[in-house]
């Protein structure tokens, strides 16, 4: 969805929205004029900073004029937070919190706020680690809330869940893939009820599924896991197709009629011929560890944890270019404007220009931790640290 | 105002809400709907609707309470925007009010401390003693501040005492001039009987029923996994109450050992026990299963899990842990170990004994008494790290 965003009186811009985990799923945002860098000791280059109340590692969710975000704190883990910030100025605008009912243990690197939110125009779905998924209006009106672990004892992942929910045909798609009760379920978002809830395999899973076109023109929700990826009807929870996969952490792809799968064998491009998928190529260099790889304007970048960006061509999965920056990252890429944007795990944002070669246009520094991944809207790039929500671009009438 | 005096004024004052619907959520999103429309009457009831909503928390289910919660902050929200005050009394009075629901009692604490921070600091020594945890931890720790570098051994000992969490244990214990004993105080069950390897193919183990579910009989033999399997005793000698099974009965895959304690009890008290473990667990008390979590390798932290609703009954006291090992042949998946603590709902300790069988004899001891490690244990140590 687009908007028209007035900022100040002298620019205006088309504005799109950026709902949840790596936007609408591709990670690629359509937008102009993006920025380029910031320097935070100045605020050169910031439009706005909001203090957070707590740690997370799920990235901010734009729809509109609002920006959400998770975090949990606690000496248990067990204080869920959701906030919502006027994209504009960065006003907080409501804190809502909520203690977790399902476990908190978790890595040490993650958090109980590591699933992205998804919000669409009438409000926020937050879904933490623990299993605890509300849904808020726009103005903070608790809509509804799921306890998934009352609901479905023994519900855990003490690594530490990560899968963000998705919206797609109007029902909101809940990942839940873990050792014990392992599901997905298609939730109705006016109650949080479930239209349907399809049993997973029993093994851990951090991906976030990805939506898609499907054969028929109707959305399809694609996730995989160690055994298999699975596309789903979102209204139905039927599975329309199957294939062998091995993925559990970097994210599915869409890729226009394409679908980049990402496992441990690296990425293997999808093709669909009536429907049916077909793997087209693989490649193990666009193994990406813990990132999401994209694909922008034909080509498929990838992020490794050393800090080497790859590009390759989307048609045959050939390497055209290296670049080594400043690493590792835990936080996916995303593209826009001709650019790749990508945060290190020490919060550094390397942006570098797209092109045969690849050029780095800038290294800014939020001096926090990074392990989010970017969203893009209204002409600004949000970062998420550990104490704060730096929105990157532009200020009002500049 | 005292929380009678509170609790008369609301109900001298006319309800412009209904908390029932709140309160009537079920599982799978029952009752959503009509919740959602309660909450927002609630809500703009503003500050008067505060006392009864967190007084409403007590008995509530967890997800009612979530409703709640978000109610409370949504008011306090509307109150800070519309430029008045939060009754700050009032809160005082109902956190303090060791009655009132813990979780309650400490969202009111915090609203106090966002608005009045030292208002709230003040109440802080009420704390020490509390049964929230978040409200004790936060007395502890302004205590430890108080208390320095170098404080009286009786106020660092009178500290110990109320200190739950383990790094706030550990922080006052470091401060006191005689090592206190952390397995005692921390209620680790150190005298075990162990019976096992019992077969179970591709992590069957868990739901499987083998000998020992029958109940702890000590002079009951099994066939086991690598033949007839007994009960053995075995003494843990980690300060956090740990028994390395893969030492104790053997490094083996997709297997079950059972672990029993008896605990004597003077009187009968409610009772949590807390394990860690990187294995499937069952835990059966006094012949009732209370805890069950089927994951394996994702961590062994301190208070791992709580099975809570036990009763410790006058006299003897049978706690039985099933410990399942799986397949999975990474090296960091090859621990089989767990430790259990039977403690008070605020993690304190419980004035337990064990049963304990030396010579032939049945022994009523203390445990927690950590022993040294004979030289047989450092060798097997040592060619461990090798």
């Amino acid at each position: 969805m687009t908007r028209v965003t007035v900022i100040g009186l002298s620019l205006a811009l088309v504005a799109a929205d950026w709902p949840g985990f790596r936007g609408d799923g591709t990670a690629v945002s359509p937008e102009p004029n993006l920025p380029v860098g910031f320097n935070a000791a100045t605020g050169e280059g910031l439009r706005w900073t909001a203090a957070l109340p707590a740690r997370g590692v799920s990235s901010p969710a734009v729809v509109g004029d609002r920006v959400y975000v998770t975090c949990s704190d606690g000496v248990k883990g067990d204080r869920l937070h959701v906030l919502a910030f006027d994209a504009a100025a960065g006003k907080r605008l409501w804190h809502r919190q909520l203690a977790a009912t399902g476990p908190t243990a978790c890595h040490p690197k993650t958090c109980m706020a590591a699933p992205t939110p998804v919000a669409d125009a009438t409000g926020v779905y937050a879904l933490f680690a623990t299993g605890d998924l509300a849904a808020f209006d726009r103005d903070g009106s608790l809509r509804w809330y799921r306890s998934l672990p009352t609901d479905y004892p023994g519900l855990s992942n003490q690594v530490g869940m990560a899968a963000s929910p998705v919206l797609a045909g109007g029902k909101l798609i809940v990942p839940m893939d873990n050792t014990v009760e392992s599901f997905v379920a298609g939730l109705d978002t006016a109650t949080g009820a479930n239209v349907w809830k399809q049993s997973r395999p029993k093994e851990t899973g951090w991906l976030t599924p990805c939506v898609r076109t499907g054969a028929d023109g109707k959305p399809e929700v694609v996730l995989p896991s160690m055994k298999e990826a699975v596309a789903y009807d979102p209204a139905t929870g039927n599975k329309n197709w199957a294939l062998p996969a091995e993925a559990n952490i970097p994210s599915p792809t869409p890729a226009g009629d394409k679908l980049l799968l990402c496992g441990r064998g690296g990425v293997t491009a999808i093709n669909f011929v009536a429907g049916k998928p077909k793997a087209d190529w693989t490649s193990a260099k666009l193994g990406s560890g813990m990132s999401s790889p994209l694909v922008y304007l034909g080509r498929v970048y990838a992020a490794n944890p050393a800090g080497l960006v790859r590009c390759s061509d989307l048609a045959d999965g050939k390497e055209l270019w290296t670049e080594r920056v400043k690493g590792p990252f835990s936080g996916s890429p995303v593209a826009g404007d001709g650019k790749l944007y990508v945060v290190n795990e020490a919060g550094v944002l390397t942006v570098l220009k797209l092109g045969e070669a690849p050029e780095v246009l800038a290294t800014s520094e939020t001096k926090e931790e990074g392990l989010a991944t970017p969203a893009v809207s209204g002409g600004a790039i949000y970062l998420r640290g550990d104490k704060t929500l730096f929105c990157v671009g532009a200020k009002p009438g500049v | 105002m005292t929380p009678l005096l509170l609790m008369l004024a609301l109900a001298a004052e006319p309800l412009a809400f209904d908390l029932k619907p709140l309160l009537a959520v079920g599982r799978e999103g029952v009752g959503q709907k009509e919740a959602a429309a309660a909450w927002k009457k609630l809500v703009a009831n503003g500050a008067p609707a505060l006392a009864p909503t967190l007084t409403a928390f007590d008995g509530a289910s967890p997800a009612a309470t979530n409703w709640l919660r978000t109610a409370v902050s949504a008011i306090a929200d509307g109150e800070r925007a519309a430029g008045r005050k939060l009754p700050l009394d009032e809160l005082a009075a109902f956190a303090v009010e060791p009655k009132n629901q813990p979780a309650a009692r400490r969202l009111a604490f915090e609203l106090i401390a966002a608005a009045d921070k030292p208002a709230a600091d003040a109440l802080l020594p009420k704390f020490l003693d509390d049964v929230s945890p978040e409200l004790r931890r936060d007395a502890v720790a302004q205590k430890l501040i108080a208390l320095g570098d170098k404080p009286a051994a009786a106020d660092a000992l009178a500290l110990f005492g109320k200190a739950r969490d383990k790094d706030q244990v550990e922080a006052v214990a470091k401060l006191m001039p005689e090592k206190p004993d952390l397995t005692r105080h921390f209620g680790y069950v150190t005298e075990w009987s162990l019976v096992g390897p019992f077969d179970g193919p591709k992590a069957s183990g868990y739901a499987a029923k083998y000998g020992p579910d029958a109940g702890f009989d000590p002079a009951a033999k099994f066939p086991g996994k690598a033949g007839e399997a007994a009960w053995k005793p075995a003494q843990s000698a980690d300060t956090y109450g740990e028994i390395d099974l893969a030492r104790v009965v053997g490094k083996h895959k997709d297997a079950v050992a059972y672990a029993a304690a008896v605990l004597v009890a003077d009187a009968a008290t409610p009772c949590e026990i807390r394990l860690s473990s990187p294995n499937a667990l069952r835990v059966v008390f006094n012949g009732v299963e209370l805890f069950a979590q089927e994951e394996y390798h994702h961590g062994n932290d301190h208070d791992q899990y709580t099975a809570r609703g036990g009763v410790l009954k006058a006299g003897e006291n049978v706690l039985v842990v099933k410990v399942c090992q799986n397949d999975q042949k990474e090296p960091w998946a090859q621990d089989w170990k767990f430790s259990a603590r039977v403690c008070d709902r605020t993690g304190g300790t419980l004035p337990l004994k064990q049963v304990v069988v030396k010579a032939g004899q049945r022994q009523t001891v203390e445990p927690g008494a950590v022993r040294p490690k004979t030289a047989a244990e450092l060798d097997a140590e040592k060619k461990e790290k090798k």
